[in-house]
């Protein structure tokens, strides 16, 4: 089975924006992506979430589109265009800094818990160029192996409903299609909805409702001897997921789709375009077995566990809990390895009794003992750890919380535990003289583990420095748990300009602080600026009085202007004149003039 | 109240016995000498349970010299109240103080709900960038969790943390964390919030408004305004430290701490508190009480 995310990041981008809506009713903690009761069956009607851009940083063209939502592509913008002509397409649109990581992150963290359908889940694997047809080189597909497994949800029509319902239930547009080989499922997947994916998620930005029943599954099947099948000859090129080089070649051809593919001699492929082609071809019609790479790394950093009898005792369960980390532990230390990341799942039923007296129909009854049902533990950490104690008392942080649905209703029937990311161990040789930033490593990695399992994983966060004109795009705070430090993006340093030297206004120096003044930055910033009601003396139309935080306070002095000006390819320029005032209550304020909206704000306090 | 009764008849007993032993060793003919003795004795029942180490500095020279042993003691947990929960200045003194609290590999822990530190102003004020730890807490619960863990970890130096309602356990539970943990706590508060709750806060003190620039200025070579920052604040209580004592300083744009004389207000001189002030006395409360 695959199970495709139509434009993943900006989908991601949706969600991550309808959470931090205060008046949407979506209730989900840390990002996760749980269902809530009121998100069942249909999405229900709320306010248009508007246009969205996501950019990135290229190192020779700026900064670029990386992908655009529907709202945002119906005004125009389109991926790989410069951001700095989205300003007149579409002013009104919310522009925000692709993040690949996350991306992927997020995908595991949804695969991990689509492990309720089946045992074996993972990600499309990608080749070294990009995929034709694709703006990003990013997985936005997850991979099921479901073979067996439709019988349980009562046929394979009912799975692909059941699936497409689980992930509209967690905002996500997906499309799903079940074959007998890989590339035949991510083709159709990929390349039979299109016009309809994109109408849906029109609908889904616009906050009207969609029919969760609505189909967006496929379900293929290919045992006659028919070589080239009905539901294939239509399908692009494209959709055996070559690169966009070989693509170009045979579009050049005017070979456009499968069926006028496989009309050319087979013996002619390689020389004319690369073993590339003929591999993708091979594997498309099974001729060649394409496995893919499960997100659960070794099958020995797995284990299962079904219950005798079901259990509402989280003590019970959390005895189980112990005795499989223990085992789990003896695994990794044997391989000289250590956990970064544990997911566990607590497979779930209804009590029989409550059931057999509110159930009325036979729906309830077969919903009793839905595979679906269960609770996911998932767990990130600083440094690999292979210390079960440790492990144990993370996730029973998370076992003892409301979100695990243990007890009363619901009973555990079985338990899975795995790890899904381990690293090597890093031993440290003692040494004569003791290295002062290994002295508290473990100690502090034990410290940052448990509060970011209390308070989740964005709550913990370390600060990133960045070389950038302005202030907000100098910094960010990043997770410290749940991925691995090596292999981090080296930061591309852009030759900025050269400051002005002179105010062009009045010919003198420019008065503002110097780099290395510890005066030069607030303390803190505030992120948005927010505006500031600012009398301005007649003369030089400096702050007079200002009204910090309730009441109107004289400014007794002020340092400035200094000059900050986005660059023309960071999108809409800005530009602003930052000055440090100093209130005679003795507070020092940071606030700029922006010379587009002619207006003060107030961006930082030197606390 | 029992309890509370018997504890307090129990230090007191104990200082009796101490100034009679003293009484029988000390010459009362040199009574300043008397007094210090005496002090240092209580001071040491006092604070025997918190971790020996050397002290630590609150990055400021001025204040150091107020402080007992030249800094705050590992273990202390120190408030920071400012004057109408302005922003005068005291995350810049706690972040000073910081600096020294995280110098042997420790770490810095900063616990705000919405993260406003600003990193490059903090690698400006020299802080170990790769040692810093963010913290956002959503619940009163969790700011309250979050601070008790971090303080009772021997790997962090310091932890700051904006917190206005405090109730006696939850200040209680705080001192003890500190002290098993060994470094330095650090709660920023309003002051109209906090003297109005009692604290077990080893250091208390409360800044205000810088007063009069005119001497500042003087004293640094005239032209302080725009590149010298005031900041004024009163000793409220330290163990063994000038309570009452007020300290006038100034940080250059180098980061040079400037100090200034303070003008003693009718000649009296600081006084000298030895026994620890109870932050709310059972005699308020009865009073209260009616």
């Amino acid at each position: 089975m695959c199970i495709w995310l139509p434009n993943w990041p900006s989908q991601r981008a949706l969600v991550a924006k309808l959470q931090a809506d205060p008046q949407h009713p979506i209730q989900s903690e840390d990002g996760h992506y749980e269902a809530t009761p009121l998100q069942c069956e249909s999405v229900v009607q709320r306010s248009p979430v508007g246009p969205i851009v996501l950019y990135r940083r290229d190192p020779r063209r700026g900064n670029i589109v990386a992908t655009a939502n529907q709202m945002a592509r119906q005004s125009g913008i389109l991926p790989q265009m410069p951001l700095s002509q989205c300003g007149s397409l579409c002013p009104t649109a919310t522009i925000v800094e692709h993040d690949p990581q996350r991306d992927i992150e997020s995908l595991v963290q949804i695969a991990e818990s689509s492990q309720c359908f089946s045992p074996i889940v993972g990600l499309e694997s990608l080749d070294p160029q990009v995929w034709a047809g694709r703006s990003l080189h990013e997985p936005q597909s997850i991979y099921m192996d479901v073979t067996g497994i439709s019988p349980l949800f009562g046929g394979e029509d009912q799975l692909g409903r059941e699936v497409s319902r689980w992930f509209r239930q967690r905002n996500l547009i997906v499309t799903v299609a079940m074959a007998n080989q890989i590339g035949q499922a991510w083709a159709l997947a990929n390349y039979t909805f299109r016009s309809k994916v994109a109408q849906t998620l029109l609908q889904m930005e616009l906050g009207q409702c969609i029919d969760s029943e609505e189909h967006t599954y496929v379900v293929f099947h290919h045992e006659g001897q028919e070589q080239q099948p009905h539901a294939f000859r239509s399908l692009p090129i494209e959709a055996l997921r070559i690169d966009l080089a070989t693509t170009a070649k045979l579009h050049r051809l005017g070979i456009r789709s499968l069926s006028q593919l496989s009309e050319l001699p087979r013996a002619l492929l390689p020389a004319r375009f690369g073993d590339g082609l003929l591999r993708r071809l091979d594997q498309f019609y099974g001729r060649q077995e394409e496995p893919f790479q499960t997100i659960c790394s070794s099958p020995e950093l797995n284990v299962v566990e079904s219950f005798e009898y079901a259990t509402p005792n989280r003590e019970d369960v959390l005895l189980r809990l112990q005795l499989q980390l223990r085992q789990l532990c003896t695994r990794l230390e044997t391989l000289g390895h250590g956990a970064l990341r544990v997911v566990c799942r607590l497979s779930l039923e209804k009590n029989a009794i409550d059931v057999s007296l509110l159930a009325t129909d036979h729906a309830s009854n077969a919903q009793s003992s839905h595979p679906m049902l269960a609770s996911v533990l998932q767990v990130g950490l600083y440094i690999p750890s292979n210390d079960p104690n440790h492990l144990e008392c993370l996730l029973r942080t998370q076992l003892e919380s409301q979100a695990c649905k243990i007890g009363g209703t619901y009973w555990a029937k079985g338990l899975t535990t795995q790890i899904t990311m381990s690293a090597p161990m890093v031993w440290q040789q003692n040494s004569l003289f003791e290295v002062e930033s290994l002295k508290h490593r473990d100690s502090i990695a034990k410290l940052i583990d448990t509060m970011s399992v209390r308070l989740g994983r964005e709550n913990v966060v370390a600060p990133t420095i960045f070389s950038n004109p302005l202030p907000e795009l100098t910094y960010a705070w990043r997770p410290l748990t749940g991925w691995r430090k090596d292999g981090q993006q080296q930061e591309i340093k852009r030759k900025l300009g050269r400051a002005p030297k002179r105010d062009y206004q009045s010919e003198e120096q420019v008065v503002g602080p110097k780099k290395e003044d510890v005066w030069r930055r607030p303390i803190r910033l505030l992120s948005p600026p927010i505006p500031l009601q600012v009398t301005e003396s007649s003369r030089a139309g400096l702050p007079a009085i200002v009204r910090y935080p309730r009441a109107n306070s004289n400014v007794v002095h002020c340092t400035g202007p200094e000059r900050l000006e986005s660059g023309w390819w960071q999108g809409t320029t800005q530009q602003r004149d930052y000055y440090r005032i100093e209130l005679e209550n003795g507070v020092w304020l940071w606030c700029f003039l922006d010379h587009r909206s002619k207006g003060w704000l107030l961006h930082g306090i030197f606390d | 109240m029992l309890a509370l009764a018997d504890r307090a008849f129990g230090i007191a007993a104990r200082i009796l016995t101490s100034a009679v032993f003293m009484s029988k060793t000390l010459d009362f003919s040199q009574p300043s000498q008397t007094v210090q003795s005496l002090g240092l004795q209580i001071r040491g029942m006092e604070t025997r349970t918190r971790p020996r180490g050397i002290a630590i500095s609150s990055g400021c020279p001025a204040m150091d010299r107020v402080l007992p042993d030249g800094g705050y003691a590992s273990g202390s947990l120190v408030e920071l109240l400012a004057t109408g929960g302005q922003s005068i200045g005291s995350t810049t003194l706690a972040l000073s103080a910081a600096r020294h609290a995280c110098e042997a590999g420790k770490y810095l822990v900063l616990i705000d709900t919405p993260t406003q530190y600003y990193p490059p102003a903090l690698q400006r004020l020299a802080l170990p960038v790769d040692r810093i730890i963010g913290l956002r807490p959503k619940t009163y619960e969790d700011i309250v969790w979050a601070i008790d863990q971090s303080l009772r970890s021997s790997a962090v130096g310091c932890v700051i943390a904006s917190i206005d309602r405090l109730n006696d356990r939850t200040a209680r539970r705080f001192q003890l964390a500190v002290e098993a943990g060994g470094g330095l706590g650090i709660l920023l508060r309003d002051a109209t919030v906090a003297k109005s709750e009692p604290s077990w806060a080893d250091v208390q003190w409360s800044l205000g408004p810088p007063s009069n620039n005119r001497l500042s200025s003087q004293l640094s070579g005239g032209d302080a305004r725009g590149t010298t920052r005031w900041f004024e604040m009163t000793l409220r209580r330290c163990h063994g430290g000038r309570s009452g004592a007020r300290v006038r300083v100034g940080m250059n744009a180098s980061g040079e701490w400037i100090d200034m004389p303070m003008e003693i207000p009718y000649g009296k001189t600081s006084h000298v508190h030895l026994a620890a002030e109870l932050a709310k006395p059972t005699r308020t409360r009865r009073e209260a009480a009616g």
